[in-house]
C-alpha cells in the first residue's frame, strides 16, 4: 500500500514536471549552455569555417592592447553620460507634469510614451531625416533663425552626432523613465505635502526637500535601466551614422557585431563580450540592490 | 481665480506645448510619406504637402517585385508565432511554478529568473555556434526559438505572479471534482489570469516585432528578413536617399504597434515596464 502510495506520487511529480519542462529545455539549451560556451570560446581562435584552436588567455592580452575596442567602450561610456541624465532629467519633468488626475491625463501619458513603442529602426530613420544635411527640417530652423550660418552635416562627424542622437534617444525613451518616476511619484503620500503646505513650503521647495528624496529609489532604478540600455546601444549608431567617420562613432556592441559577424573572428569576440557581460553583470547586481533595499 | 483654477490651466498649456513637441517628428514623416518626390527635396520644407499624394504607399510595397510585402509578412507571422510560443509555454511553467509540487522547484525558478541579468547581446556568438551546428542558420524556426527563449524569464516571472494571486484552494476542488491537472489548468485557471496573459502577449508582441538584433544575425536572405533588418537595408542601399519610400516604410512598420498600443495601453504600459525593471 505504502509502495504503492509512493509509486503514485512519483508518477503525479513526473506529470508535474511536464509543465516546466519545455521552460527548462529552452533555458538550458539556448541560455544555460551558451553562457558557458562563450566563456569557453574566448578562450580559442574561433573561425567560422575552419579549425578552432586552444589559445589560452591569448584572446584577453591582445584585448588589453587593443586601442579600437577601448574607444568603443570610451565611445560607449561618453554616450551613457551624455543620455542617462538626460532622460532622467526631462522624465521627471514630464512625470511631475502628469502625476494629478485631471481630465486628459492619460491622453498626455500615451503621447510621452509613443515614442517607446515605436523600433529603434523606424525612431533613427524619421530623425535620420530631421538631421538630413540638405533638406533637414532641423537645419532649414537653425538657419531660419541664424543660430548656423550654413547647414550643419550632423552625422558627419563624432563631435555633432553623439549629442544629436543623444537627443533623439531622449525623445525616445524619456516616457519609460516617466512611467517609473510616476509610479514613484504615486507612493509618496498626500499628507506629507499637506504638512508642509502648512508649514509654508513653496512648491520649490518641496520638490527639492521632499519629492526628491523620497523618489530616490524610483530614480536609482530607473537610472540603472537606462545605464543598461545605453551600454548596449547599437543600432541607433549603426544606421545613423554606421560607426563613423573612421570608427569614431562605433559602440561597443557595434564593435562586437563587426568583429564577430562581419569578420567572423568569434573567439575574439567573445572575449569582448564576456568584458562586456561583466560590466552588465555588475550594474545588474546594482540594480538588483536598489530594488532590494529602498532608501527609506 | 482660485488657485485650483490657475493649476489647471498650467497643466493644459504646459504639458499641451510638450505633447505638440514630443509629436512633431511624427508629422514630419507622416508629412514627408504624404508628398511628391519633387516636393520633398524642395527648400524651405513645408509642414503639410502641398499636394497629397500615397505614391510612396503604392511604391514600397511593389519596388523590386514587393519584397517589402515579404519584409511585413515576415515580421507579422513571426510575432504572432513567438507570441503564441511564448504564452503556451510561459502559463504552462507559470502554473507549474506556481501551484505544482516539482522537486526542486525555487532552484529551478532562480536559474530561469537570473537569466533576466544577461542580455541576449552577450549570447550572440555562442547561439550562432549552436545555431548553426544544428543547421537552422538563416531560418524562421532559429529566431522564434531565440525569441521564446530570451523573453521567457520575464514572462514566467509574470505568469507565476498571476497564478499567484489565485487561491491553491480551486485547484483542489477541481481535482476533487475528477478534472485532471491539465483540465484544471486550461479551463480553470486560465480564465482567471487574463489581465497576466494580455500583458505577456503585448510584451512578446512589442519585443518581437521590433527586434532588429536577432533577425540581423540569423536570418540575413533577402526572402527572409524583417521588417526592421529590410528598412534598415533599403536606408543603407541604392534608396536612402529616397526619402519618400523611407518615410512610407518607416510609417508601416510602426502603425501595427501604435495601433495596439493605443488599445491596449495599460498593458503596454505594465508589460514594457516591468519588462526591465522585473
Amino acid at each position: 500500500m505504502q509502495v504503492k502510495k509512493y509509486i503514485f506520487n512519483r508518477k503525479l511529480k513526473f506529470s508535474h514536471l511536464a509543465f516546466i519542462l519545455p521552460a527548462l529545455l529552452l533555458n538550458i539549451v539556448f541560455f544555460i549552455y551558451p553562457l558557458f560556451q562563450s566563456l569557453a570560446m574566448s578562450f580559442y581562435n574561433w573561425p567560422v569555417l575552419g579549425d578552432k584552436l586552444f589559445i589560452g588567455l591569448d584572446n584577453y592580452f591582445r584585448l588589453f592592447q587593443d586601442i579600437t575596442f577601448w574607444n568603443t567602450m570610451w565611445f560607449t561610456l561618453k554616450y551613457t553620460l551624455l543620455v542617462t541624465p538626460a532622460i532622467l532629467i526631462v522624465a521627471f519633468i514630464l512625470a511631475l507634469l502628469i502625476n494629478n488626475q485631471l481630465p486628459g491625463v492619460t491622453f498626455f501619458r500615451s503621447i510621452y510614451f509613443m515614442p517607446v513603442v515605436i523600433s529603434m529602426v523606424a525612431s533613427s530613420l524619421m530623425w535620420l531625416w530631421i538631421y538630413n544635411d540638405l533638406y533637414g527640417v532641423l537645419n532649414y530652423y537653425l538657419m531660419l533663425f541664424n543660430i548656423v550660418q550654413e547647414p550643419m552635416n550632423w552625422m558627419g562627424q563624432a563631435n555633432t552626432s553623439l549629442p544629436a542622437i543623444s537627443f533623439m534617444i531622449t525623445w525616445k525613451m524619456a516616457g519609460f523613465t516617466m512611467v517609473i518616476l510616476l509610479a514613484g511619484l504615486q507612493g509618496i503620500s498626500e499628507e506629507v505635502y499637506e504638512a508642509s503646505n502648512i508649514d509654508g513650503a513653496n512648491k520649490w521647495r518641496q520638490t527639492l526637500y521632499i519629492t526628491i528624496p523620497l523618489l530616490l529609489p524610483s530614480i536609482g532604478l530607473s537610472l540603472v535601466v537606462s545605464v543598461i540600455g545605453s551600454v548596449l546601444a547599437f543600432e541607433q549608431f549603426l544606421i545613423m551614422t554606421n560607426g563613423g567617420p573612421s570608427a569614431t562613432t562605433t559602440t561597443a556592441v557595434h564593435h562586437i557585431y563587426n568583429t564577430s559577424f562581419k569578420y567572423f573572428n568569434l573567439g575574439y569576440g567573445s572575449a569582448m563580450t564576456i568584458i562586456l557581460l561583466v560590466v552588465l553583470i555588475a550594474l545588474s547586481f546594482v540594480q538588483f540592490k536598489v530594488l532590494k533595499d529602498p532608501v527609506e | 481665480m482660485n488657485a485650483k483654477g490657475s493649476n489647471r490651466i498650467k497643466f493644459y498649456i504646459l504639458n499641451g506645448f510638450i505633447a505638440f513637441l514630443f509629436l512633431l517628428p511624427f508629422v514630419w514623416i507622416v508629412s514627408t510619406s504624404l508628398k511628391k518626390p519633387g516636393e520633398i527635396a524642395k527648400y524651405p520644407p513645408k509642414w503639410l504637402p502641398a499636394n497629397v499624394t500615397l505614391d510612396n504607399y503604392r511604391t514600397i510595397f511593389t519596388f523590386q517585385e514587393g519584397i517589402f510585402s515579404t519584409y511585413f509578412t515576415n515580421s507579422g507571422l513571426l510575432t504572432i508565432s513567438t507570441v503564441f510560443f511564448v504564452i503556451i509555454v510561459s502559463s504552462l511553467a507559470g502554473y507549474g511554478f506556481s501551484k505544482l509540487d516539482i522537486p526542486f522547484k525555487n532552484g529551478v525558478l532562480m536559474l530561469i529568473l537570473a537569466a533576466m541579468m544577461i542580455p541576449f547581446h552577450g549570447l550572440l556568438i555562442p547561439l550562432f555556434s549552436i545555431i548553426k551546428s544544428l543547421n537552422l542558420l538563416n531560418t524562421h524556426i532559429a529566431l522564434i526559438i531565440i525569441y521564446v527563449t530570451f523573453q521567457l524569464p520575464f514572462t514566467i516571472y509574470m505568469m507565476k505572479n498571476s497564478f499567484d494571486s489565485v487561491p491553491t484552494s480551486i485547484r483542489e476542488s477541481a481535482l476533487i471534482d475528477g478534472a485532471s491537472e491539465l483540465r484544471t489548468f486550461v479551463r480553470v485557471f486560465l480564465p482567471l489570469v487574463w489581465p497576466g496573459l494580455a500583458t505577456v502577449a503585448i510584451f512578446s508582441a512589442y519585443t518581437t516585432w521590433n527586434d532588429f538584433i536577432i533577425a540581423l544575425i540569423f536570418a540575413n536572405s533577402n526572402d527572409l528578413k524583417t521588417l526592421n533588418v529590410g528598412l534598415t537595408n533599403l536606408a543603407v542601399g541604392e534608396y536612402g536617399t529616397n526619402w519618400g519610400l523611407l518615410s512610407s516604410g518607416s510609417i508601416i512598420s510602426f502603425i501595427p504597434i501604435i495601433i495596439l498600443f493605443a488599445f491596449l495601453q495599460r498593458y503596454f504600459i505594465s508589460g514594457l515596464t516591468s519588462g526591465s525593471v522585473k
